[in-house]
């Protein structure tokens, strides 16, 4: 009877070793905004690109802006909320969270162009700044018309955001599909 | 006269004779346990439904709500001291920061029960349980995607039940739901009322 029910409590605990670990991603934050918080972001072959700091908090209604310089890629500062769960910057909407694989939304669209990100699942990616497990990927499809060819051309970025961490990686998909890492973290610095 | 005296004597000494064997007949009455002590009604066991609250603890609790759920009880009498217990529940827990947002619990347990009963109508218990977890996340509204996932761990739990006839009873429990994930606890404490059938 000790020896069954021993045998029992090891076999669920071993279940808890699952390959999905959703109650971890769930506790995560992957926008773990604080002022003075800062990415270091490089290329493969070391020069630096730039970098993403959080230069201050204000309360605006009750709900925290974050002034941030260069918010994923995007030049100059951006004045970015976390309400609700969605990442607004400059009052677009650029993030939904929490993040759960299938989830997919649109981003504002040009006359010429559309843009879907989609969350397609989760890599481990090594960087300079460490090895992070987990990392959300978000895929971007961005569909581009051309009016003179009459042709549609898809691309697409990817971003892969770890968590506690922020964004780690981002990556370029040309027309056939192809991907290229455009920045890599070298060195990051939370604030409190 | 010998048979007036065989008379008298059985006539005198009936009585004198009698009332032992009466009182001895008397006595297994006397001295046996009432219904609800007995051996046999004591290692009963039961079937009850219980509402419950799940009340996410650290490092979850910031991220989820407490919800309202239910479980299913089976207890198995094995002696008047332990029971076999196994069951499971269903628990939809919503997002604090994006009301969209859902993380269902269903637990599915088995393990040892220990029991007491201290009054006539009133047995306090503790059990000990091996248990599984299926987690499932998605997000409704304008949104969409969904993850699933099954994770081990345990449950701990104490109580106590009030039996209102033979077979009705009902009962107020704690329990507290450690799932393991990837080598991280994620405690959640249940709070229920159950109310069941006893036999």
């Amino acid at each position: 009877m000790r020896r069954l029910a021993a045998l029992a409590f090891a076999l669920a605990w071993m279940a808890g070793c699952g390959a999905n670990p959703l109650l971890k991603m769930a506790a995560a934050e992957y926008a773990p905004f604080a002022a003075g918080s800062t990415w270091n972001y490089e290329r493969s072959w070391g020069a630096p690109v730039f970098s993403t700091k959080v230069l201050s908090v204000s309360k605006v209604g009750g709900i925290s802006v974050y002034n941030i310089s260069n918010y994923a890629g995007i030049p100059g500062t951006s004045a970015v909320i976390v309400s609700a769960g969605n990442i607004m910057a400059n009052g677009v909407l650029q993030r939904k969270l929490p993040y759960v694989i299938g989830n997919r939304w649109d981003l504002p669209p040009t006359p010429t162009t559309t843009f879907h990100r989609t969350v397609d699942g989760y890599d481990n990616i090594d960087t300079k700044a460490g090895v992070f497990v987990r990392c959300f990927r978000l895929k971007t499809e961005i569909n581009s018309y051309n009016s003179v060819l009459n042709v549609t051309t898809t691309t697409g970025t990817f971003i892969w955001a770890a968590p506690n961490v922020g964004d780690v990686q981002y990556a370029d998909i040309d027309s056939s599909g192809a991907v290229s890492i455009t920045a890599r973290l070298s060195s990051y610095s939370l604030g409190q | 006269m010998r048979k007036t005296a065989l008379i008298a004597l059985l006539v005198l000494g009936f009585p004198a004779v009698s009332a032992p064997l009466m009182a001895a007949d008397e006595l297994p009455k006397a001295q046996a346990p009432s219904p609800e002590f007995s051996y046999k009604f004591r290692r009963g066991g039961s079937f009850s439904l219980e509402p419950a609250l799940l009340i996410p603890s650290a490092p979850l609790d910031k991220t989820l709500n407490n919800a309202l759920g239910f479980n299913v009880n089976f207890d198995i009498g094995v002696s008047p001291d332990i029971s076999v217990v196994f069951g499971g529940g269903y628990y939809n827990l919503k997002g604090v920061s994006n009301p969209d947002f859902f993380l269902v619990i269903c637990p599915g347990y088995g393990g040892i029960k220990s029991k007491n009963q201290f009054l006539p109508t009133v047995e306090v218990w503790w059990e000990a349980d091996a248990a599984v977890f299926y987690e499932k996340s998605y997000l409704i509204q304008h949104s969409t995607g969904a993850m699933e996932n099954l994770d081990g761990g345990g449950i701990l739990g104490a109580g106590f039940d009030v039996w209102w006839t033979r077979w009705l009873m009902s009962g107020f429990n704690m329990k507290e739901n450690l799932i393991v994930e990837d080598g991280q606890i994620f405690p959640f404490m249940q709070i229920g009322l159950r109310v069941g059938i006893r036999g």
